[in-house]
């Protein structure tokens, strides 16, 4: 059977084939074992702040563009009624 | 005022086609509507052009850090702003003006048009690198260019106009533009909407039938409509998530070296039409294999630098991938141009070794390389391997009670100390190395002239770049050579050096692992041990290797190249035509990875920390499939023999995952961590 062809950028703009769970899993071994020299690592935080923003960035990034465009409207009907005012 | 937002490029297109009928005229904004960056921050472009000015300053002998440039470039712009703001309403600038003043301020006189426009070429070539067409948004407006609908390009940008075609025309889209618009022309800018009743009166538009399209909810939407043009905000929370991950990785570069490597590759992944589904052996080749053998030919050419070498010799068959990834990567990496001239030079260890005894002879230490691939058992395996005649040998044999099959390795059936002192002995005598002199003298002439037709002689440092291991060819090379007044100093530049056998190093004569080198312990890179092969298919040029370098009778040199007629041809030819895939995904990073490393990393230094975690991850700790779909199927080495060694008597419970198949290859993946301590004991070990 012929492998399935993939993209090279994730949907989750994430590399394919060695994605942030990849490196999680590094990183797990790594504080485990011997692994060489990685410098600093990729540090727990940095992360899961990463992963916040691959597999919860669709709905997060489209809620803050709903919520700035609502708080535009509110700015403009306080700017009409001061007007009318 | 009703904002007519969308939220993704299709729904942009599917409401503009609604609307394109009632207008005359469409007018696009470039930036983050047209086209998108790779990276989260237009800025960042600025950086290589600061660096490349530095350079050309030191190379002046004016001593101008990237950091004091890029400051007077901000300080001479905002300043222009500054002024511009006196008599406009929008503080805008022009870059051909405020970069000649930045020159002049660092290089005084000779800053004239030729250096501005040296300067501005390479601005142009960064920007192009990192903008990316929109693709339905791109279509769009060719399908509006073809209804024969007026198509406007208006950007609030300090490029003018001239630039900002260069970028349109390299992203395929000027053609179908009717005119391009730039703030910094006339300083009359979107964001106070002064440029819309400027762009009417100039082309005889009338704005209730001009539909603009744009990113920014004020320039691009308020401000149209404000002027009665019908406005479409493209509000995109994909492009923003995109961004934000960039930028984020960047952040953390700046801090931990780990997230170099990560963020250098997030910004040479492709994006919009450029990521396509491809097979796993093209995306392996972009996102593993391409990002590594980028770096080490990056790390060649400062090591290049470093040391003044004036000619680079990549040496075939891997050097093939090498030279195409260097050409592609030195003019944004290295925009000065200061190095080295480069050239492909045609070696394989079978050719050389004959040509390296003409002088020298067969030495005891060249004999015992022989004997390193299990795959060699007798002295015929040495004729073979030295290019010597076996029948002429027989009387030299003979003296020392030899035959032509006996057994001189000690991973075969048959060996006896015996045999082995007697071969040790039969080297040291005269008469067979009279022998072996005269059946190379031949080949080391035709090797001679050809080096010569290369320039290798007229330099003082050449740099021999190749994949690894042992540094043979290298040594060969050297010995073949040794005997001349005029040989260059010879600067070995390997993938990995595994060093299996010690290299005779000299002044004259070293080889250095860049990514993995046995004399620095180096235990994440020494990973690369576990699949060495993969990076010469990897790397192979798509034609058969060298067998001889043949002396015609007029004195010239001839290449004879392997017949890939039998077997083992083939195979190789099979395994050229899988690994195609890969390779053209390998030249398509090294495009890319230019800008983004003259973005990100200023250098190699921060290179090494993602090397290490590639190394470990996909080689020390594959899955099955990547195993699978990536490992070689036919390996040609000539130089290994074909003879079958004794069986171990010590049964083996863990195995290389990349060396096995079916369950070995299953319990090898399930049992990667005890290997991969057992790969630390022999690196300790050795």
């Amino acid at each position: 059977m012929q492998p399935k062809n993939k993209l090279v950028l994730s949907s989750r703009f994430d590399l394919t084939g060695n994605s942030l769970i990849r490196q999680f899993r590094h990183w797990v071994r790594m504080k485990t074992s011997i692994m060489g020299n990685f410098d600093t690592g990729p540090g727990l935080i940095c992360m899961l702040k990463l992963g916040i923003l691959h597999y919860l960035g669709k709905p997060m990034f489209k809620a803050r563009i709903w919520l700035r465009n609502q708080y535009a409207l509110k700015a403009k009907v306080r700017h009409l009624l001061a007007r009318l005012k | 005022m009703n904002l007519n937002t969308v939220y993704s490029p299709e729904s942009l297109v599917s409401r503009g086609r609604k609307i394109q009928n009632n207008v005359e005229t469409v007018s696009f904004d470039m930036f983050d509507t047209l086209l998108v960056r790779r990276t989260h921050d237009p800025d960042l472009v600025k950086l290589p052009v600061a660096r490349f000015i530095s350079n050309l300053a030191r190379a002046e002998g004016l001593d101008w850090n990237w950091r004091e440039v890029q400051l007077l470039r901000d300080d001479t712009e905002n300043a222009m702003r500054a002024l511009t703001g006196e008599s406009y309403e929008d503080r805008e600038a022009r870059y051909p003006v405020f970069m000649q003043e930045t020159l002049e301020k660092i290089f005084g006189e000779v800053a004239d048009a030729s250096l501005l426009d040296l300067v501005t070429r390479y601005e142009m070539q960064m920007e192009n690198a990192m903008l990316v067409p929109r693709t339905e948004i791109v279509e769009w407006l060719k399908e509006l260019a073809r209804a024969d609908k007026r198509v406007l390009v208006i950007s609030d940008i300090y490029l003018p106009a001239e630039h900002l075609k260069i970028l349109l025309k390299h992203a395929g889209i000027l053609e179908h533009v009717e005119q391009v618009f730039s703030s910094a022309d006339n300083f009359l800018a979107k964001a106070s909407g002064r440029t819309y009743p400027e762009i009417a009166a100039k082309l005889g538009l009338a704005a209730s039938k001009w539909l603009h399209v744009g990113d920014n909810p004020i320039s691009d939407g308020f401000r149209p409509s404000e002027h009665g043009i019908q406005a479409l905000v493209l509000q995109d929370p994909e492009e923003y998530r995109r961004k934000a991950i960039a930028a984020r990785q960047f952040f953390y570069s700046t801090r931990r070296p780990f997230w170099k490597g990560r963020a250098l590759q997030q910004l040479m992944a492709p994006i919009e039409a450029e990521n396509i589904p491809q097979s796993p052996m093209y995306v392996e080749g972009y996102n593993f294999f391409g990002p590594l053998i980028s770096m080490f030919v990056h790390f060649v050419a400062e090591r290049c630098r470093e040391k003044n070498i004036s000619k680079l010799f990549f040496l075939s068959r891997e050097g093939w991938m090498f030279k195409q990834v260097w050409e592609k990567t030195m003019p944004l990496l290295y925009p000065d141009g200061r190095l080295p001239e480069i050239d492909y030079l045609h070696v394989s260890r079978q050719a050389l070794a004959g040509a390296s005894c003409a002088h020298e002879g067969l030495t005891q230490e060249k004999a015992d390389i022989v004997f390193l691939p299990p795959g060699n058992r007798s002295f015929r395996d040495v004729c073979r391997v030295f290019s010597l005649d076996p029948e002429s040998m027989v009387s030299c044999l003979a003296q020392h009670d030899l035959e032509l099959d006996s057994t001189l390795s000690p991973a075969h059936e048959g060996f006896c100390v015996e045999n082995r002192r007697a071969f040790e002995q039969m080297i040291r005598s005269p008469a067979f190395q009279q022998e072996v002199m005269g059946q190379s003298r031949d080949s080391n002439q035709a090797l001679q002239r050809y080096l010569e037709s290369l320039g290798l002689f007229q330099h003082d440092d050449v740099a021999l770049v190749d994949i690894g291991w042992l540094g043979t060819i290298q040594r060969f090379f050297y010995s073949a050579i040794k005997h001349r007044s005029d040989r260059p100093i010879l600067h070995g530049m390997l993938f990995g050096a595994s060093r299996g056998i010690v290299f005779p190093t000299t002044t004259d004569n070293y080889i250095e692992g860049l990514m993995f080198d046995r004399d620095r312990f180096d235990f994440a890179s020494s990973a690369i041990l576990y699949a060495r092969d993969l990076f010469e298919e990897a790397c192979r040029a798509p034609y058969p290797t060298l067998n001889a370098y043949h002396l015609n009778s007029d004195g010239s040199h001839q290449l004879v190249f392997r017949q890939m007629d039998d077997d083992i041809g083939k195979g190789e030819q099979n395994q050229d035509t899988y690994y195609a895939d890969l390779q053209q995904a390998v030249l398509d990073a090294a495009d890319r990875f230019a800008a983004a490393s003259a973005v990100v990393t200023h250098g190699t230094a921060g290179y090494r920390p993602w090397i290490h975690y590639l190394l470990v991850s996909k080689l020390a700790f594959p899955h099955r499939r990547e195993i699978k779909n990536i490992r070689h199927l036919h390996h040609l080495d000539d130089f290994h023999g074909a003879n079958t060694p004794r069986r171990s008597r010590r049964p083996k419970f863990l195995y290389n995952p990349w060396e096995v198949t079916g369950w070995k290859q299953v319990w090898a993946c399930l049992t990667l961590r005890w290997q991969f301590r057992k790969h630390l004991k022999e690196m300790i070990n050795r």
